[in-house]
């Protein structure tokens, strides 16, 4: 990579790191996947600052520039965050349908000895009219 | 929640001649104009019921017209589909104890004058599902080829699966008994729950009946089936019916 693609790349990656950082401090996301990304930022930073660490990967994958290296670590990387992603918004879809429906369940518990009650005063009531 | 009967709504809900408890589920959405005369109904064909309406984020005055006819009512805070609503009613069905569990629609397609049959059926040994049926004989129940098609595709595909004669799989005029009850609580999907969950019960032993029943025309609203969800239906029906397969078995 170019010294001027390594210094844009890494300016990028270090913003993205301060935005994190920033969106963990207003708990607009949480510890356990923060530290994914800035893991993610972490790798990429060293893969762009340390040039050997680069070339390694590039001829391990068997890719000609070190670019084409680091833009599959990318796609592997945003492919694996997705499918974290999906499985986590199906169990918080799962976790969210059954406390609604244990809400409505508390609550019919709650009316239903009064309604059962009143069925009695009514029964009581027409009993002795 | 606890299973304790004398908290159960209505009190004295058992059969008279079979003393087994029952309630009515029926899943509602936008049903305020409709649902009155389905409750009415069913208070009359079965008057010994507790009957749940689960009411799944309507925009009408639903609850309002279920409580008028002195139905229980589960006012769901969020859209949870047609299936959550059904499990919701599972799941108080056997938090409370209730032995039999009868599920229909709102919108009056089907007709409660049916249930006796549907329970009859139930009664019969090792019967734990009893599906309210528009194939098992020529009943007035109309639609279109492409539905019709899709419909016997899933009943050849279900009763293959299953391993018994199940001719409507997309019924919801359906009758459970504890073991279903049970199953369906536990596990049960949030959207359309038709062929895989027939499957599901088959493969966990259940035995599954069919009744005729007759079906009138909705009494007004529009159906939750369009031509995409008709897709996605069958996409997705199948995807489940492999799932189900794939996985061990909960019984």
């Amino acid at each position: 990579m170019t010294p001027q693609g390594s210094i844009i790349v890494g300016i990028l990656v270090l913003v993205l790191l301060v935005f994190m950082l920033n969106m963990l401090r207003r708990r607009r996301i949480n510890e356990e996947v923060s530290l994914i990304w800035m893991f993610a930022f972490i790798t990429v930073i060293l893969l762009v600052g340390v040039p050997d660490l680069a070339d390694g990967l590039t001829h391990l994958i068997g890719a000609v520039v070190p670019a084409s290296a680091l833009t599959l670590v990318a796609l592997g990387f945003i492919g694996v965050m997705l499918v974290y992603t999906s499985v986590k918004l199906s169990k918080l879809t799962g976790e969210v349908r059954a406390l609604a429906q244990q809400q409505v369940l508390n609550q019919i518990e709650r009316e239903a000895p009064r309604k059962a009650a009143a069925n009695k005063v009514k029964q009581e009531t027409s009993d002795q009219g | 929640m606890t299973a304790d009967k004398d908290t159960a709504p209505t009190g004295g809900a058992q059969d008279p001649s079979h003393k087994l408890t029952l309630l009515v589920v029926i899943p509602a959405r936008n049903e305020a104009e409709r649902i009155p005369l389905v409750l009415r109904k069913v208070k009359r064909v079965v008057p010994w019921a507790t009957i749940l309406v689960v009411e799944d984020t309507s925009t009408d005055d639903t609850v309002a017209a279920a409580r008028a006819e002195g139905a229980l009512v589960a006012s769901l805070p969020i859209n949870i589909g047609y299936g959550g609503a059904l499990q919701t009613g599972f799941k108080y069905a056997l938090s409370q104890g209730f032995e039999r569990v009868v599920t229909l629609d709102a919108d009056g397609q089907h007709d409660p004058d049916d249930i006796p049959k549907l329970l009859a059926k139930l009664d019969e040994k090792g019967v734990d599902l009893v599906i309210g049926s528009r194939f098992v004989e020529n009943t007035n129940y109309q639609t279109g080829g492409i539905r019709r098609l899709t419909m016997k595709f899933f009943s050849v595909l279900t009763s293959y699966l299953a391993g018994q004669k199940v001719a409507d799989t997309t019924s919801g005029f359906q009758a459970l008994g504890r073991m279903a009850i049970g199953l369906f609580a536990e596990i049960y999907p949030s959207d359309y729950p038709n062929a895989e969950v027939i499957v599901d019960l088959a493969r966990n032993g259940g035995k599954i009946a069919e009744v005729s029943i007759k079906v009138h025309p909705r009494l007004g609203g529009t159906s939750m089936f369009n031509l995409w969800r008709s897709f996605y239906y069958v996409v997705k029906m199948n995807l489940s019916i492999l799932m189900v397969l794939l996985r061990k078995r909960r019984r």
